[in-house]
C-alpha cells in the first residue's frame, strides 16, 4: 500500500517528463511531417508522400543564397570570435594584466543583454558613420555575441595550464612563438573546436541582430521570416525541418564535448 | 669556476627574500642548497634558470655576464617539482623537444633522445604519455628531458619530494649514479638534510636567505661553523655556555668542560658546544665526563639510543648512540652512569 503511495510522485514526474517532451518536439515532428506529406482535416494522406518540397527548396535561388550567406556569416564570425577570443584570454590572464575583471564582463555583457540591445546599436552605429549594411555588419554583430562563448571556454581552459609547463618549454629553448605551437595551442584545441561548435550554432539561427543590420542580404531565418509572410508552404516546413535539424546536431556535439569527461580524456592523448 | 653569483639580491615589493648571495659553482660538481621552507632555495634557483629576475647582482658563467640572458638561452635545463611534463606528448616528444626547439640536426636528436631514454630505463615507454607514468617514472622522463639537451648545468627542485620512501633512495642513488656518468654540474634543492649527504659534493646550508655554511658533507657534519648548522644538520648533542678567551675549558650548565682549541677559530664569550651522539661514550676514562641517570634506551637495530638525564641538569637529555652488542646488555633505566666524551670531539660555536 504504502509503497504505491510513494510512488505517486515518481509517476507524476514520469507524466510531467514525457508531456514536457512532448509540447518542446511535437512541433518539430508535425513542421517535419508537413514537409513530407500533406494533412486534410486532421487525417495524414500517406498517398501524397514525396520530397518534392525539398527538391523545390533546392531551386529556389534566393534559399540558397540565404543558405551561402549564414553560412559566410557563421563560419566568418566564428573565427573572428575565436581569435580575439583567444588574443583576449591571453591578456586576462597574463601575469601583468590590468582591468581583468572590467574586460571580462564587457565581453560578457553583449551575450547577456537582449539582443535587440546589440542589434539596434550597432544600426545607429553604422547610420551614423555611414557605413552599408550587409553582411560585413551581421558578421560584426555575430561577432559580437559569439565573443562571450569563445573567450569563456578558451579563458577556463588556459587558467587550466600550470605555469610550469611554459617555463619547462622556455627553459628547454623554445621561443614565445614554439611555446604557443607546441604547447599552449595544443592545449587549448580542445576548448578551440568546442567554442567553434557553439559559436556556429549561435550564429546559425540569430535572427534578431541580423533583423537589424543585414540591410538588404538575407540569412537563412531572415528567408524563413520572409516567406512565412507570403503563407504557408510545404516548402517552409521543409526549410524549418533543415534549420532544425542542423541546429540540433550542433548543439548535441557541442554538449558532447562540454562533457566534463572529455576535457579529462583530452589531457592524456 | 663555472657559474658564480655574485652579490646576487632578491626583493618581493619590500620583501628582502635574499640579501646579498656569492656563490661560486665549480664545473662538474654535485652542489646542494639545503634549508628549512622558506630560506630561499627555489628563488636562487629560478634566478639561476632565468625565471626570476633578480634585483641586484650579476650572475656569471664561464666568465661572461649572462644576468639578462633569458631562460631559453641558457645552456642550463630544469627538473621541476611537478615534473612540467607535456600532457598531451608521449615520452618520446618529450623528451625530443629541446632538441626539436633548438632545431638540431633531426637524424643526431632521434639517435640522442633513444640513448638517452635507454640511459634513464624508459625504452619501452617511449610511446606512453605522463599521464599513463607511475611517479618515478615521470621523474625519470623529466631528467632525460634535461639531460638530452646536453646542459651545462641541471637544475633540479626538490625532484624527489613527491615519491614514497624506498623509491625516494632508489632515484637518489639513480641521479648520483648519472651524474657521475654525464659528468654535468648538478645544482640541487632539498630540505632533507640525509638526501643532502648521500648525494653531494658540497652543500649549501641557507637560513633565511643567507647561506649559513658551505662545504662538504663531512665538513658540516664535523665542524658545523653556527648554531643553526650544528642543529639543523643531524643529530646533535647541544649545551649553552660561556667559553673565558684563551681558556681550555667552557662554563656550562653540565659543569666545566675541556674543549680543544686545535683548528678551532677564536671564540669567546657566550657559545655552544656540540657533541654528536656517536662520539659519546658510558662509562671509561680519559675525556669529559658528566655523570647522569639513565632515563631511556631505545634499540633500533645496529644501534642502541641511550637517553642520559645529566645530575647537574635533570632536564636535559643527553643522546648517546652505541653499537648494539649481543654479547654485553645497555644499561638500565634509572641506572647512574659517567657520559664520557674525547674534548676533540667537541665542536664549539658562537652562541
Ligand atoms: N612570488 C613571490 N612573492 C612574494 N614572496 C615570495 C614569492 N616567492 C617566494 N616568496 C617568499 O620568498 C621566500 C623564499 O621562498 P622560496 O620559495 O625560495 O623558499 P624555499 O627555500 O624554496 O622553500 P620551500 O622549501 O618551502 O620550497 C619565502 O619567504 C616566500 O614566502
Ligand atoms: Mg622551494
Amino acid at each position: 500500500m504504502s509503497s504505491r503511495g510513494e510512488r505517486i510522485p515518481e509517476i507524476l514526474a514520469g507524466f510531467l517528463t514525457v508531456l514536457v517532451l512532448l509540447v518542446l518536439y511535437a512541433p518539430v515532428l508535425v513542421s517535419a511531417l508537413f514537409s513530407v506529406v500533406t494533412i486534410q482535416r486532421g487525417t495524414i494522406l500517406w498517398e501524397t508522400f514525396s520530397l518534392s518540397s525539398y527538391a523545390t527548396l533546392w531551386s529556389n535561388s534566393s534559399v540558397l543564397q540565404a543558405l551561402a550567406n549564414t553560412a559566410i556569416v557563421a563560419i566568418a564570425s566564428a573565427a573572428a570570435a575565436l581569435l580575439f577570443g583567444i588574443a583576449l584570454a591571453f591578456y586576462t590572464r597574463s601575469e601583468n594584466a590590468i582591468g581583468r575583471r572590467s574586460i571580462e564582463v564587457l565581453i560578457y555583457l553583449p551575450f547577456l543583454l537582449p539582443p535587440i540591445v546589440t542589434g539596434l546599436s550597432l544600426l545607429v552605429t553604422t547610420s551614423a558613420l555611414g557605413v552599408g549594411r550587409g553582411l560585413f555588419t551581421v558578421i560584426i554583430g555575430h561577432t559580437i555575441f559569439v565573443l562571450a562563448v569563445a573567450y569563456r571556454l578558451v579563458s577556463t581552459r588556459l587558467a587550466a595550464l600550470p605555469p610550469s609547463l611554459l617555463e619547462a618549454s622556455a627553459d628547454l629553448g623554445a621561443s614565445r612563438w614554439q611555446t604557443l605551437r607546441y604547447v599552449l595551442l595544443p592545449h587549448l584545441a580542445s576548448s578551440i573546436v568546442t567554442g567553434a561548435i557553439l559559436a556556429l550554432t549561435l550564429s546559425f539561427d540569430e535572427t534578431l541582430i541580423s533583423t537589424f543590420v543585414a540591410g538588404d542580404q538575407m540569412t537563412l531565418p531572415l528567408r524563413l521570416w520572409a516567406m512565412m509572410r507570403v503563407g504557408f508552404t510545404p516548402e517552409i516546413n521543409a526549410l524549418v525541418t533543415l534549420v532544425l535539424i542542423t541546429s540540433i546536431a550542433l548543439a548535441l556535439l557541442a554538449a558532447w564535448r562540454l562533457k566534463p569527461s572529455w576535457s579529462e580524456a583530452d589531457s592524456s592523448d | 669556476m663555472a657559474l658564480e653569483l655574485v652579490g646576487i639580491r632578491k626583493n618581493y615589493d619590500r620583501l628582502e627574500v635574499l640579501p646579498p648571495l656569492d656563490l661560486s659553482i665549480v664545473d662538474g660538481e654535485f652542489l646542494t642548497l639545503l634549508g628549512p621552507s622558506g630560506s630561499g632555495k627555489t628563488t636562487v634557483l629560478r634566478i639561476i634558470g632565468g625565471f626570476a629576475r633578480p634585483s641586484g647582482g650579476q650572475l656569471m658563467f664561464d666568465e661572461t655576464d649572462i644576468t639578462d640572458l633569458p631562460a631559453n638561452r641558457r645552456p642550463f635545463n630544469t627538473v621541476f617539482q611537478d615534473y612540467a611534463l607535456f600532457p598531451h606528448m608521449t615520452v618520446r616528444d618529450n623528451v625530443g623537444y629541446g632538441p626539436l626547439v633548438q632545431r638540431r640536426d633531426p637524424a643526431r636528436s632521434a639517435r640522442l633522445v633513444s640513448e638517452t631514454l635507454a640511459i634513464v630505463g624508459l625504452a619501452a615507454m617511449e610511446q606512453r604519455y605522463p599521464s599513463q607514468l607511475s611517479g618515478g617514472q615521470r621523474q625519470r622522463v623529466a631528467l632525460a628531458r634535461a639531460i638530452v639537451c646536453e646542459p651545462k648545468v641541471i637544475l633540479l627542485d626538490e625532484p624527489l619530494a613527491a615519491l614514497d620512501a624506498s623509491l625516494r633512495r632508489q632515484m637518489q642513488l639513480f641521479l648520483k649514479d648519472i651524474q657521475r656518468q654525464i659528468k654535468t654540474t648538478f645544482v640541487f634543492v632539498t630540505h632533507d638534510q640525509e638526501e643532502a649527504i648521500t648525494m653531494s659534493d658540497r652543500i649549501a646550508v641557507m637560513n633565511g636567505g643567507r647561506i649559513e655554511q658551505l662545504g662538504s658533507p663531512r665538513d658540516l657534519y664535523f665542524q658545523p661553523k653556527t648554531k643553526f648548522v650544528a642543529t639543523f644538520f643531524g643529530d646533535n648533542n647541544i649545551v649553552e655556555g660561556v667559553l673565558a678567551p684563551g681558556a681550555g675549558e667552557v662554563d656550562t650548565p653540565l659543569g666545566r668542560l675541556p674543549i680543544d682549541r686545535r683548528g678551532m677559530p677564536a671564540i669567546e664569550g657566550r657559545c655552544i658546544v656540540a657533541v654528536r651522539p656517536e662520539r659519546m661514550r658510558i662509562g671509561g676514562e680519559n675525556g669529559a665526563a658528566i655523570a647522569g641517570q639513565v632515563a631511556e634506551v631505545v634499540f633500533s637495530g645496529p644501534m642502541t639510543r641511550i637517553l642520559v638525564a645529566p645530575a647537574a641538569a635533570p632536564e636535559l637529555r643527553l643522546d648517546v648512540r652505541l653499537s648494539s652488542d649481543a654479547g654485553q646488555p645497555p644499561p638500565q633505566v634509572g641506572e647512574r652512569v659517567t657520559v664520557v666524551f674525547d674534548p676533540s670531539d667537541a665542536v664549539v660555536v658562537p652562541g
